[in-house]
């Protein structure tokens, strides 16, 4: 019952995946170093920053204050399941387009934040923006044009699903 | 035109220095002194040492003796603190270990014994008879033997100032104060070292490649050839990426051990290695009764960390701009970099103009008071013309100055009615970039008609790689998704200066277009020589084809026909280098002003003192935004990075020098809540000597944010702040010793 | 990081037997918010760390039963944030909820971690208080019920014993037909901690009550001030001696975030706010408000 190493199953990405991981190393660890995923940033390392945003049953999560062990059974996605056979996310294109990426070191993390948030509320007004970001610093861009990114991918995943439901 | 990195950033692909490792790699990790000035009486590194998994240990006694000391000025930092601490958080010793964990783990097993000494944290302690200093017997910028903590002492002047004191309507004699601010760049600093056959290489998220490989040259005692310098993609400069920090120690230990080293710090450890100059300003400044500046008697004190860095050329540089923009028939500035026992203080957006115009521009906000004239009309009857000199043997006013101030006014309501509590302020700001600098680039044409361009020159997010992508594909003529753009490696690109001061596009893309047009001349006289056209003065270059006399031929194919096939390249070489004035106090002209106007609208909330900025606004003379997707972008996070030292952000030491609020948690800096509308404008008269008409731009609107919104305060709630930041309690608590606050505290 | 182990029970018997040792020793985790970010500062250093969200019995449910509303203890704040029935009859604890960290942190971080922490800045804690609610304590010994006011003791202490574990949380509906409010003064707008927090309640029998959080070392409701204000809030003096009283009640400290007589100011403002808010809600107007 009392161990160091744990065995733990869970999707990434989409994937089952089976892991023995060091119950004193977080989930951001686990992510960079066992798997290789670097996409995920580490910066302040206690939940302040936001650089680390994952998406784990759903909800955006501070990946680098969860203990690995605690995804068993989950179902954990990031930055590099977002892309789907080549093709970026909607949230991933409109970062670009609105010229939202600058140093890019916060953008994973945002991106991710984005992505929670229109996953529950595809019609978020702009303060269901700023407050779904609150907890994702950046020092680069002055968060405007990311929050337009966020507002015009909703905008086209909406015209999108509409598109859908009528075929 | 897409950002040819950018991809690479949203799907998580990029790989800054933190993510990368080497075969073979030790990790370092640094205990730091907890004390702000202690002498170090003995360190055990003995526990740390036996750990399993630990290579090394080391403090300053296993170093060569006496210690290497870098610094791009002076070379006073030691690589280790050496028998004294200087500053809260200076590296005292280092662990190398197979991995990181066992790195972090070690470091707590080393025991220092210290013992405290009183440390001087601020200019009056510093600048007191009989303070403790920082460099007893050390250098100071002059050369000459520091006897106090003045590291550098900088005076310029011009005009009669004495005789200008008596022929004042009136005049206005304030001092003001810019806190420490950390930069607060979000990839945590690190660095991978490895040796060379001769000498060592070095990755590492560094703005200036070439500053990087001359200080850990000298400081190692190396020659320049013997050290390599590559630039990974920067998370986050500002400055705090300027100048050696882990370098020279990972550069030693990758020497020592021969494996390579990696030093891997966390965010919280920024706040332990960098930070702005703070700055206290006394200006006394004469008006006649129109309100145009007589004289300005201006002393700039710089509080400067415990090493020397960058700042007392930050002193040197800003100095020389403390009256500012304005005409000024007479004036006297004295700027000066003090030393303290504090994080030392490095280039930070800006280079010390968000200080200085911080004073600058409330003293103009004072005079309007006092001579009851209109804010906006006060500065516009200061403001020279284009073509105006307003700093004697310098270039220039090269913009239409007045235009772009009652601009930004406009942009935020100016003179429109407005309710109570709300305010509006605006506010001038300059910088200059480096003159007299250097940039070279090189250029190659490669055998399929695609190019690569070699620059020293870093990506820090600014778009770097994307303009002189957009530069070349111009010159050349090829699209720009054939242009390849290496950056910032030394042994690759030739010597550029640094990233920094606004400067690359100017400077590093003059170079480039340089180095395209040589190109140009290589194909026209190979064209020539091949028949294909008669004289090179005939040459038309239109989609990487040279139009010859029996129709257009390809670039690879002059190539081929030219050098044969399988032979070639061809490689083409530019250069830059700002006017040079050996009379001039900074060594040249300015190539440009960069020139910035920022208004705010602010609501005031009398009984909380809180500060909530409604719109805030910039006007930049940019010359010509070459991408203006990422020039505004840019100019975007300059303006919150201004806001965040306008209302919030203040490094925070106790009497014993020790750093209150180092992390996240207690520095506060703005959040996606926290930001009001923002508008910015740029103003393109093509009137720059960059290419096309542009000047540089990336550092503008952090200068002049905080006058603006402290005016607006003013404006709104009539009080007059002459601190920064404007937190909500310090609104408060002035409006209560005026006798404003809330009269409704219900 | 410090070595420790790990355990993930399934049941309150295992969770307890485990649980039994040292205080400090074994540190249960739900949200981790608080616990991985002190491991790693050095503050807490447990030895084993026992996961609690697989443990059957112990869960997020919020339940409606005809007294009040069970918050179960792995209920994270934005459930409780977002939570209908939370929202409308005790606003005042989904508003306290929705304010804590980002929503990074509100998606992991429980209410009864937060309650658990005791941080004198907690923002669920006034709310709680406000309504009476109490702590369903499990331990080997059986079950206990606390109320809040007496479950939070110190800064990071309560009164939980080595060996037992919060169940969930009990929210008593109010007698009569109420409303509440949190609000809370901060350095920023974004993720960040109270400076003064306020929580007030409103009911149509106009009974006013006030729980005030970081303003002393621990949460507290100011009875002396509600009992000034039955005799009626509309008159202003009567709301101004109920408000001096409930600043004299406080005991702020001064900090790098405030100063104590800022924070003393900020009660007042706050504490004005929130009744009138909740006043608004249950459609009172009167007055000065």
């Amino acid at each position: 019952m009392v161990t160091e190493s744990v065995a733990i199953t869970f999707t990434l990405n989409g994937v089952t995946t089976s892991l023995d991981v060091s119950c004193t190393h977080t989930l951001a660890k686990v992510l960079r170093e066992q798997l290789g995923l670097i996409g995920t940033k580490i910066s302040c390392e206690q939940g302040e920053c936001g650089a680390c945003t994952v998406i784990v049953d759903g909800k955006a999560v501070n990946s680098c204050i969860v203990l690995a062990p605690e995804v068993d059974g989950c179902a954990v996605l990031t930055i590099e399941g977002l892309a789907q056979h080549g093709e970026l996310d909607p949230i991933q294109t409109a970062f670009m387009e609105e010229g939202a990426v600058q140093c890019g070191y916060c953008t994973a993390g945002m991106i991710m934040s984005a992505k929670a948030l229109l996953m529950e509320n595809p019609d978020p007004t702009d303060r269901e923006i700023r407050e779904a970001l609150a907890g994702n610093l950046c020092r680069c861009t002055g968060y405007q044009r990311i929050v337009q990114a966020i507002t015009a991918a909703a905008k086209k995943l909406q015209a999108v699903d509409a598109v859908a439901r009528k075929g | 035109m897409r950002r040819a990195d950018v991809v690479k950033k949203v799907t998580g692909a990029l790989e800054y220095t933190i993510d990368s490792h080497m075969a073979g790699m030790l990790h370092g990790k640094l205990l730091r002194s907890p004390l702000a000035r202690a002498r170090i009486i003995g360190i055990d590194l003995a526990g740390a040492q036996k750990m399993p998994g630990v290579a090394a240990v080391l403090s300053a006694t296993e170093l060569p003796q006496p210690v290497p000391r870098f610094g791009p000025v002076i070379a006073d930092q030691p690589l280790l603190a050496s028998e004294e601490t200087k500053y809260h958080g200076e590296p005292v010793a280092i662990v190398l270990a197979n991995d990181e964990d066992t790195a972090a783990a070690a470091v707590p097993q080393i025991h220092v014994e210290y013992e405290e000494l009183p440390a001087v944290c601020t200019v009056a302690d510093a600048l007191k008879p009989g303070a403790p200093l920082v460099h007893p017997g050390g250098k100071r910028h002059d050369g000459k033997i520091c006897d106090s903590n003045v590291c550098g002492e900088f005076e310029f002047q011009w005009g009669d100032i004495d005789k200008a004191k008596h022929e004042c309507a009136a005049i206005i004699d304030e001092v003001y104060s810019f806190p420490m601010i950390h930069h607060h760049a979000l990839e945590p600093l690190s660095c991978i070292a490895y040796p060379m056959d001769k000498g060592v290489a070095i990755k590492s998220p560094i703005q200036s490649p070439f500053i990087l490989q001359r200080v850990v040259a000298a400081c190692l005692g190396l020659e320049l050839s013997a050290v390599r310098v590559m630039a990974s993609d920067i998370g986050g400069g500002f400055g705090s990426r300027g100048y050696a920090k882990l370098e020279p120690l990972a550069a030693y230990l990758a020497m020592r051990t021969g494996r390579p080293v990696k030093i891997s710090t966390s965010l919280d450890d920024g706040f332990f290695t960098v930070r702005r100059l703070a700055a206290t300003v006394r200006m006394q400044t004469g008006f006649d009764g129109e309100g145009r500046i007589v004289f300005q008697d201006v002393q700039d004190d710089f509080l400067m960390g415990a090493y020397a860095d960058t700042s007392t050329r930050i002193a040197q540089k800003a100095g020389f701009l403390g009256c500012g923009l304005y005409r000024t028939p007479n004036a006297r500035i004295v700027a000066r970099a003090i030393y303290s026992h504090t994080v030392v203080s490095t280039a930070c957006r800006g280079f010390g103009m968000p200080q200085l115009v911080w004073a600058i521009e409330s003293q103009m906000n004072a005079a309007s008071r006092l001579l009851k004239i209109d804010p906006l009309e006060i500065r516009l009857r200061n403001l020279p013309a284009r073509g105006e000199v307003f700093v004697p043997g310098d270039t220039p006013a090269d913009g239409d100055w007045r235009e772009g101030l009652k601009r930004a006014a406009a942009m935020v309501g100016w003179g429109t009615p407005k309710k109570s509590n709300v305010g509006r302020g605006v506010a001038v700001g300059v910088k200059t970039p480096i003159p007299a600098s250097v940039s070279n680039a090189v250029a190659k044409l490669h055998a399929d008609g695609g190019a690569t361009v070699a620059v020293g020159t870093t990506e820090m997010g600014q778009g770097a790689r994307t303009v002189f992508a957009q530069i070349a594909a111009e010159i050349l003529r090829i699209p720009f998704a054939q242009i390849q753009v290496i950056m910032g490696d030394t042994a690759i690109a030739p010597f550029d200066f640094a990233t920094a001061a606004s400067r690359s596009t100017v400077t590093m893309g003059r170079a480039v277009m340089a180095a395209c047009e040589e190109l140009l001349s290589q194909l026209r006289a190979m064209a020539r020589e091949l028949g294909v056209i008669d004289r090179e003065a005939d040459a038309e270059f239109v989609n990487a084809t040279i139009k010859g006399r029996q129709g257009p031929i390809a670039y690879g194919e002059l190539l081929k026909q030219y050098l044969g096939t399988s032979h070639g390249e061809i490689t083409g070489r530019g250069m830059f280098q700002g006017e040079k004035d050996s009379r001039h106090p900074l060594g040249g002209l300015s190539d440009f002003w960069e020139v910035i106007f920022t208004s705010a609208e602010v609501e005031v909330d009398r009984a909380t003192g809180k500060v909530a900025v409604k719109k805030l606004v910039s006007v930049s003379e940019v010359g010509l935004a070459i991408n203006p997707l990422q020039a505004e972008a840019q100019e975007e996070g300059s303006l919150i990075m201004g806001l965040g030292h306008t209302l919030m952000e203040e490094l925070v030491y106790d009497e014993s020098g020790k750093l209150l609020n180092a992390g996240p948690l207690d520095y506060r800096i703005p959040t996606a809540m926290d930001i009001p509308i923002i508008e910015t404008h740029l103003v393109e008269n093509r009137d720059g000597p960059g290419p096309y008409g542009a000047k540089g731009i990336g550092e503008g609107p952090v200068i002049a944010v905080a006058p603006a919104i402290a005016d607006a305060v003013y404006d709104a709630v009539g009080v007059v702040i002459k601190d920064l930041p404007l937190t909500p309690e310090r609104v408060w608590s002035a409006l209560n010793a005026a006798g404003r606050g809330a009269k409704n505290a219900n | 990081m410090v070595t420790f182990k790990y355990a993930a029970p399934t049941t309150l018997e295992e969770a307890f037997a485990l649980l039994s040792g040292a205080a400090g020793d074994v540190a249960p985790l739900a949200g981790g918010t608080d616990l991985i970010n002190n491991i790693r500062a050095g503050s807490q250093s447990p030895k084993l760390v026992l996961l609690l969200r697989k443990i059957r019995g112990l869960t997020g449910a919020i339940q409606e039963k005809p007294a009040g509303v069970v918050i179960g203890a792995m209920a994270t704040l934005s459930e409780i944030a977002q939570h209908a029935r939370l929202r409308r009859s005790f606003p005042a604890i989904a508003e306290a909820a929705s304010l804590i960290g980002s929503k990074q942190i509100r998606n992991r971080a429980t209410m009864a971690g937060n309650l658990c922490n005791a941080s004198p800045a907690a923002d669920t804690v006034p709310a709680l208080m406000l309504y009476e609610a109490s702590v369903n304590i499990a331990g080997r010994k059986g079950r206990r019920l606390v109320p809040v006011t007496a479950f939070v003791r110190s800064p990071n202490q309560t009164c939980l014993a080595a060996g037992e574990i919060v169940e969930s949380i009990f929210i008593p509906y109010p007698a009569a037909p109420s409303s509440s409010c949190y609000v809370r003064f901060a350095r920023r707008e974004g993720a960040d901690l109270a400076i003064v927090g306020v929580a007030a309640f409103a009911s149509a029998t106009t009974e006013i009550r006030l729980a005030l959080g970081a303003v002393g070392p621990t949460a507290f409701r100011a009875y002396e001030a509600e009992n000034i204000w039955r005799q009626g809030v509309q008159d202003r003096a009567v709301w101004e001696r109920g408000l001096a009283s409930a600043v004299e009640a406080s005991a702020p400290i001064s900090d790098l975030r405030a100063s104590r007589e800022y924070r003393r100011a900020l009660i007042k403002v706050l504490a004005a706010e929130a009744v009138r808010r909740s006043l608004n809600r249950i459609g009172t107007r009167g007055g000065q408000w």
